[in-house]
């Protein structure tokens, strides 16, 4: 792993810059938080003295220069709007949006790969397969969200309309089942036409003709020559597709009334809450910055002409 | 969330607004069905009971930060004020069981219930109630409250369970908040131990209430129970359980109210009306209301020209408004108080005033009025809330109706922070003409909400409205406490304000309430949201 350091070193900077471009972004859009937490029935010297006290008439990189010399320290600050300390805010959040991201992202894998792979073991589904995914990729999550709660909520009474649940994790996860598949119903089809498209290609490739010639019996040509290889954009992909749940929680969470991160993220921002957009915005590029990484270190297990390439 | 909040105290009669005239022609401004205070009463308790609050989380529980619908809400129903806010608007007695005057009007005293524990059972005293009231008037912590507590001179526990207050002028209105969160009593030695984390996530709150306050999930749900010791036998909680979601999405919500996934919720929205009422599920209430919508004008610019601000007023068909976009659960209001502000025995009189103003939408009037006028020709904008579809479509028809006149109005939606910094910072509406609002008196009493608008120096008014007499008038009411000869001097004012437009009228909004078939009991007024409004919600059968 000598290439861990260097691993670490861009993320560290990829966080960095994110920061402060979504710090100066924040500062720019129109509004004064301050005016929102004095209450509406507070004088203009009352507002003043309210943003005094914040800190908010400070300049804006004074502001970041003190945010990140907190952060440094652990200290994630305080919620405007909530009086509250923002990692307090964040944590009990967390684990519905991980729980919701997770449960896509097997989704994904299962049914994405699946149903890619499908064509290859019957090739009379390789038509329909094209047309499935190419409607999956087309429908956004909001249109999904709809249809899902319309259909198997309130027509078949199936599922609950709110992904909320106050019961074990069984019940959790049954809340979670239509808000999970409106999320990865996309990249479920992406995902799909990614790995129907990669072992086509594999399975035309000298090298599996070759194979074939040699009598090779052909689950093991499969296996070992056409998935080894047609693996490796699928897991590119796969890396994409789990930093972008992650964002797409949002829409998801909102429509659904999920007290997630996301949803946590969109009335922050509204609310120039700066702290919390800050704390919430890093988990995500956090998130991105993992998941690729991850992807990369399971390609260079996966191809060895990879592995010789980074260490070079 | 922008509220022009205002407070008042008793009023029985009237929030539909006269119904003599019938404004536009197209539809009658009488409300269809009569407007309700209560719910049929409960049969017993219920186990549990999950209600929603469409304006989403509140960002504090701290009564000194309660100035919206979900924080006034939630803290109703845990903690207690002074006094009562009953569901038809009198006020009566509570945690105070009488308050009594000095000769001079500068004291007031309270006698408080002796027999009041918190839910830790720690007794309720006098001391615990200066404290909790002393905290609306501290700079420091910049209470929403702070402006119902301006002619406070002092708060001081006179005896084990009296509380004396004494004012620098007569102030009538000051009682009134009393039934209001700004007169709310929580423990003194829990705030102090909690500090700056009292009444957030993770801090909570200590109080008397019929409900308990036992965790506050954030993002997810507020969670209560009944409170065992309550002291009122009369207002014991029905539900066992509550748990308080924070569904903003309003076709989320109304699915979930369908199911039955959720009981119930207030504040519905008027889009939603149609699907709601078809539910089988459940049912939707019509309750009297103190929410109004208006236009706030803007200078400089054509809107600080009263002339168009008046042939504005002119062309708004408030009954079509009412009808079509709030499908029938608002009503046409014509002058700054809406009726439901009226004082309660004086509304004759009010009313009487009221016609005055009651005018149909009359396009050929306006038209003259602005002929000729040179600010006529400048484009407006109108601001609204993006994301709004009320707001929207409300936006939609005045530019529409202004355009029959002549008046070009664009429209800006501005996002939440950004609209409502719009109505305290004068640089935030820089370029805007108008403000579409909505907001809220707390009780029923002119005088509050005349004070954010009327005066040179008042908080909404934009225009440089100015006149001396109309100040006089309304400053001398405030230390008059005869309900009929202050309406006389309110009165008196309107007839002065009210042509200038100070603020453009359109609609007062009715309480929308809705109820799965299962639960009865809930306040179906306004109300509600000074009341421990869910402590009464139990079994319809």
């Amino acid at each position: 792993m000598k290439e861990a350091p260097r691993v670490v070193g861009r993320g560290l900077i990829t966080l960095l810059v994110a920061s402060f471009v979504i710090y100066l972004a924040l500062s720019l859009a129109p509004g004064d938080p301050a005016t929102a937490l004095a209450g509406n029935r507070a004088t203009p010297e009352q507002v003043e003295t309210l943003r005094q006290q914040l800190g908010l008439d400070r300049p804006v990189v004074v502001r970041y220069a003190a945010w990140l010399a907190a952060s440094l320290h652990g200290d994630l600050g305080r919620s405007l709007q909530f009086r509250q300390d923002t990692a307090s805010l964040i944590e009990p959040r967390l684990g519905v949006t991980f729980l919701l991201v997770g449960y896509a992202f097997l989704l994904i894998l299962v049914f994405g790969i699946g149903l890619g792979l499908l064509p290859s073991v019957r090739s009379w589904l390789s038509w329909p397969v094209v047309v499935v995914t190419a409607l999956g990729i087309s429908i956004p999550a909001f249109v999904a969200a709809m249809i899902l709660i319309q259909v198997f909520a309130l027509n078949l009474g199936w599922f609950p309309v709110l992904g909320t649940s106050n019961g074990d994790l069984r019940d959790q996860l049954w809340h979670l089942t239509l808000p999970a598949i409106a999320l990865a119903i996309s990249w479920v089809a992406y995902v799909g036409q990614i790995t129907r498209a990669s072992v086509r290609e594999q399975a035309g490739k000298e090298h599996v003709d070759t194979a074939r010639g040699r009598g090779l019996a052909p689950r093991a040509i499969f296996s070992k020559h056409v998935l080894r290889n047609a693996a490796i954009p699928i897991i590119t992909i796969s890396g994409l597709a789990l930093a972008a749940l992650v964002a797409g929680s949002i829409v998801v969470e909102t429509a659904f009334g999920i007290g997630g991160i996301g949803s946590l993220l969109v009335t922050s921002v509204l609310a120039k809450d700066y702290d919390v957009v800050l704390a919430i915005s890093m988990i995500f590029v956090l998130a991105f910055v993992v998941a690729t990484t991850v992807a990369d270190l399971a390609l260079v297990a996966l191809d060895p002409r990879l592995r010789s390439k980074m260490s070079a | 969330m922008v509220a022009l909040a205002v407070s008042v105290t008793a009023l029985s009669a009237c929030s539909s607004s006269g119904g003599s005239a019938t404004p536009s022609g197209s539809a009658a401004s009488t409300p269809a069905i009569a407007l309700l205070t209560d719910t049929p009463k409960a049969k017993g308790p219920i186990d549990s009971l999950v209600w929603d609050l469409p304006f989403g989380e509140p960002t504090s529980i701290d009564y000194i930060y309660a100035a919206d619908y979900s924080p006034d809400m939630v803290v109703s129903n845990i903690c207690e004020p002074l006094l009562r806010l009953n569901s038809d608007f009198t006020y009566g007695p509570n945690l105070a069981t009488s308050w009594t005057y000095g000769p001079d009007k500068l004291t007031l005293t309270f006698e408080l219930r002796s027999d009041v524990t918190f839910w830790d059972g720690k007794p309720l005293t006098s001391e615990d109630a200066a404290y909790s009231l002393l905290r609306n008037m501290n700079p420091d912590l910049a209470s929403y409250s702070a402006t119902f507590y301006a002619n406070v001179k002092a708060i001081e526990a006179t005896g084990p369970h009296q509380l004396t207050v004494t004012f620098t002028k007569p102030d009538e209105l000051f009682v009134k908040e009393m039934a209001t969160v700004a007169g709310v009593v929580v423990e003194k030695a829990f705030v102090e131990k909690t500090g700056k984390d009292f009444g957030n996530a993770t801090g909570g709150v200590m109080c008397s209430g019929p409900f308990k306050f036992d965790a506050w999930n954030a993002g997810k749900n507020i969670l209560l129970s009944a409170n065992p010791s309550y002291w009122n036998p009369d207002g014991k909680a029905l539900p066992q359980k509550v748990e308080i979601r924070f569904v903003t999405d309003t076709t989320a919500l109304t699915q979930a109210l369908k199911t039955g996934e959720i009981d119930g919720a207030y504040e519905i929205a008027p889009g939603q009306l149609p699907a709601l009422e078809a539910s089988t599920t459940g049912k939707v209430y019509q309750g009297k209301s103190l929410q109004v919508i208006e236009l706030v004008p803007n200078a400089p610019g054509p809107a600080a020209d009263e002339k168009i601000r008046q042939a504005l007023s002119m062309v708004i068909d408030r009954a079509a408004l009412a009808q079509t976009i709030y499908h029938g659960a608002a009503d046409a209001n014509y002058t700054l108080l809406p009726p439901g502000a009226w004082d309660p025995t004086a509304t004759d009189a009010y009313q009487k005033a009221y016609s005055a103003f009651e005018k149909p939408m009359d396009l050929s009037a306006a038209k003259a009025l602005i002929a000729g006028n040179s600010n006529a020709a400048t484009p407006m904008t109108l601001a609204i809330a993006a994301g709004n579809q009320t707001q929207i479509e409300t936006g939609a028809l005045i530019q529409q109706l202004a355009a029959q006149i002549g008046l070009t109005i664009k429209i800006k939606p501005m996002q939440p922070l950004e609209f409502s910094s719009a109505f305290y910072d004068p640089n935030a509406r820089k370029g805007l003409d108008l403000l579409l609002t909505q907001g809220f008196l707390d009780v029923p009493d002119p005088l509050d909400y005349l004070g954010y608008i009327v005066f040179k120096d008042s908080l909404y008014n934009w225009t440089g409205y100015q006149n001396p007499e109309v100040e006089a008038l309304v400053t001398e009411a405030r230390s008059i406490f005869d309900d009929p000869s202050r309406a006389e001097k309110i009165i008196a004012a309107q007839a002065l304000y009210e042509p200038a437009q100070v603020i453009i009228p359109m609609l007062s909004l009715r309480e929308l309430l809705y109820m799965n078939n299962r639960i009865t009991g809930a306040t179906a007024s306004f109300a509600y949201i000074f009341q421990p409004s869910l402590a009464s919600v139990g079994s319809a059968s």
